[in-house]
């Protein structure tokens, strides 16, 4: 049993071999050189800072940006502000770690079981992610900082938590589109179950989504973390963190806007960069535009 | 010549969303008290024009869809009222092509997982990862597909290709019953055809049961032994192609083979108007 060969496979399109790729657009590669600067200043700041970015130095204070010594200058304690800059990126990246992990974990799942599920219990899930949507993330971190500790981990997971409804949202309207088409009652005719669908068909076809927005939800826990650290809820001293520079600095802000100016400026790029990214990631990776390719 | 698919009264209504506070609104009745039976190994089609119910039906016979009132029996067993997990006869028995060739292979799927997928999610006993793949490269062969298609995904093939890697995948379980929903109506003319073929070869050489959904008249005769004619959810004549064609009792299949294009009548020189309007 055989039939005709039905003719050659578009010659443009080949797979295994080197894959004509369409050049990375400008938001992927700004957006991703940002955030890879991010990561490693992180990572430079394991092995190497100028300076003990802890190091209180009584003769070095106030020094300004292009000091031979210091070249970002020193703040009012004569700590170095580029080593707390470096140090502060783990920070960052710390806690942007734990708050989108938090809330992709639990926001993905209950996106699909909502999806998923009987129509009732998807209406409850959503209603109650309505319900945490309603409450600023903020407040929710203030919160938990004053029941459990103020802490970076604690600040992180009540950002993380607060953001799980838009991380459910998203899934659940990408996953009830994933589960009107064809091929998922194909599955169906196949005999697969709905956790096969699910696990097959509908998380593979919303990790695009997925992906967008956890970058963008990085973004904002690094600017909710600059917030609670500028309000005092979030990293505690001495861990160096972007926000607190920015709060300790508002005292001298008209005799040294340099020490607001650094960490400003730190964050602000930082949080452009993963929004770019999430930008670059979603023109390329969005099913939706896959035709356009 | 026992029935393969036995289909009694049956009715599928879909509720539509309320527009009024006081009273509910009128259910839509998509499918209203069909009865017919398909012979195994015969080759029986659906005709009708868009929202006639025909494809509402075949999700009924695929068990995809639950009827509001009436069973079906497929190969003797009741499917409706049946849940999901209990449906394990019916997936390795019937299979179904789709109409939509991008829509219905994942995008985010490998060839070779798409046609393995029926294989993977029925498997039993004996079932391995060697046996699968040795399978899926078997019906690339048996499809005309190159085996190198395996490790590409769906975007990278032509719309007759795609319906191949369909029909690959519907055969996967070696099912007794194939069901086709208007397999070739969104391809261009030219590779309709060959497509059609295809699944006419298969149903011959494999011995299948086919139900094949079409609006197209002459796809449906160049396809079928036997024909149901719908109409707003309701079978209006049932019989041999045939006599179907060449001597329609109902005044709706008589309006419906009139507005068929023919060659003839395109050669005389009628205008779209005429083929048209054929029916008033």
């Amino acid at each position: 049993m055989s039939a005709q060969p039905a003719g050659p496979i578009d010659p443009t399109r080949v797979a295994g071999q080197p894959r004509v790729r369409r050049r990375p657009g400008p938001s992927l590669v700004v957006g991703g050189s940002i955030v890879a600067a991010v990561v490693l200043m992180a990572l430079l700041s394991f092995v190497w800072t100028p300076h003990d970015p802890t190091l209180v130095n009584a003769a070095a204070r106030l020094r300004d940006v292009g000091d031979p010594e210091h070249w970002l200058g020193t703040d009012k304690f004569g700590r170095d502000v580029l080593s707390q800059v470096l140090v502060g990126a783990r920070t960052t990246l710390f806690v942007g770690v734990v708050a989108v992990g938090v809330a992709g974990l639990l926001g993905v799942p209950l996106g699909v079981v909502a999806a998923m599920a009987p129509r009732w219990v998807g209406e409850t899930l959503m209603r109650a992610m309505d319900l945490l949507l309603a409450f600023p993330a903020l407040l929710l971190a203030i919160m938990f900082s004053a029941v459990y500790g103020g802490s970076t981990l604690v600040a992180m997971i009540a950002i993380g938590i607060a953001t799980v409804p838009s991380f459910a949202r998203i899934v659940r309207s990408g996953a009830l589109q994933v589960l009107s088409t064809e091929y998922v009652l194909a599955a169906r005719a196949a005999g697969r179950r709905s956790w096969g669908i699910g696990l097959r068909h509908v998380l593979p076809n919303v990790s695009s989504l997925v992906i967008v927005q956890a970058s963008v939800a990085f973004a904002i826990a690094v600017l909710a973390e600059a917030a609670l650290s500028f309000l005092g809820y979030g990293t505690p001293p001495p861990t160096p963190s972007w926000g607190r520079m920015l709060q300790e600095s508002q005292e001298l802000l008209f005799s040294a806007p340099r020490l607001a100016f650094v960490p400003g400026l730190a964050i602000a790029v930082a949080v452009l960069g993963f929004n770019l990214l999430g930008d670059g990631l979603r023109d390329r990776y969005d099913p939706r535009l896959e035709d356009r390719r | 010549m026992s029935a393969s698919i036995v289909v009694q009264d049956v009715v599928r209504h879909y509720r539509r969303p309320r527009a009024s506070l006081l009273r509910p609104s009128p259910p839509v009745e998509a499918v209203k008290g069909v009865s017919f039976e398909v012979a195994r190994g015969e080759r029986f089609g659906l005709v009708g024009e868009s929202g006639s119910g025909k494809s509402t039906l075949l999700r009924l016979i695929g068990a995809l869809d639950r009827p509001t009132s009436g069973q079906i029996f497929v190969e003797g067993m009741d499917i409706t009222g049946r849940r999901e997990r209990d449906l394990g006869f019916v997936r390795s028995q019937l299979q179904v092509v789709f109409q939509d060739p991008m829509g219905s292979l994942d995008p985010r799927m490998r060839v070779r997982d798409i046609i393995a997928e029926p294989l993977v999610a029925q498997a039993g006993e004996g079932s391995t990862r060697d046996a699968r793949e040795a399978r899926v490269l078997e019906l690339l062969e048996a499809v005309g597909l190159p085996r190198e298609a395996a490790d590409r995904f769906p975007h990278q093939f032509s719309g007759g290709q795609r319906q191949r890697i369909s029909i690959a995948r519907a055969l996967a379980p070696r099912p007794t019953i194939l069901l086709a929903d208007e397999p070739v109506s969104a391809l261009d003319v030219s590779v309709r055809a060959q497509v059609l073929n295809l699944i006419t070869e298969f149903v011959e050489e494999l011995g299948l049961t086919l139900l094949f959904v079409s609006h197209d008249l002459s796809v449906v005769r160049h396809t079928c032994d036997r024909v149901a004619v719908m109409r707003a959810g309701e079978v209006v004549e049932l019989g041999p192609t045939a006599q179907v064609y060449d001597d329609p009792q109902h005044p709706y299949t008589q309006q419906l083979l009139r507005a068929a294009p023919s060659m003839r009548r395109a050669l005389r020189g009628g205008g779209t108007a005429e083929l048209v309007g054929g029916g008033s």
